[in-house]
């Protein structure tokens, strides 16, 4: 690992910049490798670090959560990750629709009724032909009704059309649900049995640290620092709390880097 | 009233955020979907959910189920089919000889 601040420069396994005026969450910010005022050289963070990489006195940390996240960075699996992929997939090849809604008005005109009134005007103007009376108003009315009915028959189809088409996006989308509900339940399985596989080593490292804690209900730094010692980070962990007599007895702790910085100021 | 029916776990979350929070326009809830009353509110936060989830929420609009408004030989034939002497008969042959709508007329028939 390599830090740099201003133009200082730090290298190897422990940094130590609590004289400097840079921020936890700036040197956080530095891990993931922001270009800030503190720049850093390092493997890139996994899924652990967003949980326990910035040990600082008012983190928030979700433990079993956390503790999954700590089995998976030891490549340790879940029995039911097979199954969880299998039902991705699924879900991933349901596609919908994602075009906006459309507005389709029903047609007004009552089908009936306009072909019984082109029937009855086909009528009149036989029957205006047959006598060799003049059916050319007659002629213009069937032409207007004609017309009238294909239109309503166009867009009473057109509307079916969409009615079904809505309806199976919306059979798709009903699928999709389902799987994701599947899914859900499957991660919060593969998480327990996660949490399970390292519950042991976890509950030991917590009582190095404090004895009185109860493994699930410690306090959050108490939590980071054991879920830290059990996992495997690899980026280099931000310490801004005087838990160890120094930081190289943390990276130590850890297995890993360390960059101890000055406790965030208060919010 | 309206009837908003959800189609993803994020459109049901809120949906579920929605009806705790106005139980006076929550008219029914049920899980995925829900009646809002048929105010100007109610369709506020239909329309609401439909900004934030689009096609992922569907509102309908609904009304109370009057069966006067029903065709009365629908009506009749439901009551003499509920009335049946023998359970097992299925509907079709219990309306044929019968002076009671046959299932493919009611299919075709809108109301």
């Amino acid at each position: 690992m390599i830090v740099r601040v201003d133009d200082a420069t730090w290298c190897g396994a422990v940094a130590d910049l609590r004289d400097s005026d840079v921020s936890g969450r700036a040197v956080a910010a530095g891990v993931r490798g922001d270009d800030g005022p503190c720049r850093i050289h390092c493997r890139p963070p996994g899924p652990l670090f967003d949980h326990v990489g910035y040990v600082h006195a008012d983190m928030g940390l979700r433990v079993r959560n956390a503790l999954a996240v700590a089995a998976r960075s030891l490549d340790l699996s879940a029995p039911q990750a097979a199954e969880i992929e299998r039902l991705r997939a699924e879900r991933d090849r349901l596609s919908v629709d994602e075009q906006p809604q459309r507005r389709t008005a029903a047609p007004e005109a009552d089908p009936t009724e306009l072909r019984e009134r082109v029937a009855t005007l086909r009528g009149r103007v036989q029957a205006l032909e047959a006598n060799d009376e003049d059916a050319s108003d007659a002629r213009a009315e069937l032409r207007a009704a004609a017309a009238k009915l294909s239109e309503s028959q166009t867009a009473r189809i057109a509307a079916e059309e969409y009615r079904d088409q809505t309806r199976s996006d919306r059979d798709r989308r009903e699928r999709r649900m389902r799987l994701d509900d599947r899914i859900a339940n499957r991660e919060r399985d593969a998480r327990s049995a996660l949490v399970e596989r390292v519950r042991e080593p976890y509950e030991r490292a917590v009582f190095a640290l404090d004895p009185t804690a109860d493994p699930f209900d410690a306090p959050p730094v108490v939590a980071a620092l054991a879920l830290l010692r059990i996992g495997r980070p690899r980026a280099p962990v931000v310490l801004a709390v005087d838990w160890f007599p120094s930081p190289a007895v943390a990276a130590d702790w850890i297995g890993g880097p360390v960059v101890r910085c000055p406790s965030d100021p208060a919010v | 009233m309206f009837l908003v029916i959800t189609y993803s776990r994020s459109a049901r979350t809120s949906l579920r955020n929605v009806t705790r929070a106005h139980e006076e326009t929550t008219v029914r809830q049920f899980g995925r979907a829900a009646v809002f009353a048929g105010t100007a509110f109610g369709a506020f936060q239909a329309l609401r959910l439909r900004e934030k989830h689009g096609r992922d929420v569907q509102v309908e609009r609904i009304e109370p189920f009057v069966p006067e408004d029903v065709p009365v030989g629908v009506r009749d034939a439901a009551a003499a089919y509920e009335g049946r002497e023998t359970a097992t008969i299925p509907y079709r042959q219990f309306a044929s000889g019968r002076d009671l709508p046959d299932p493919d007329t009611m299919r075709e028939q809108d109301v």
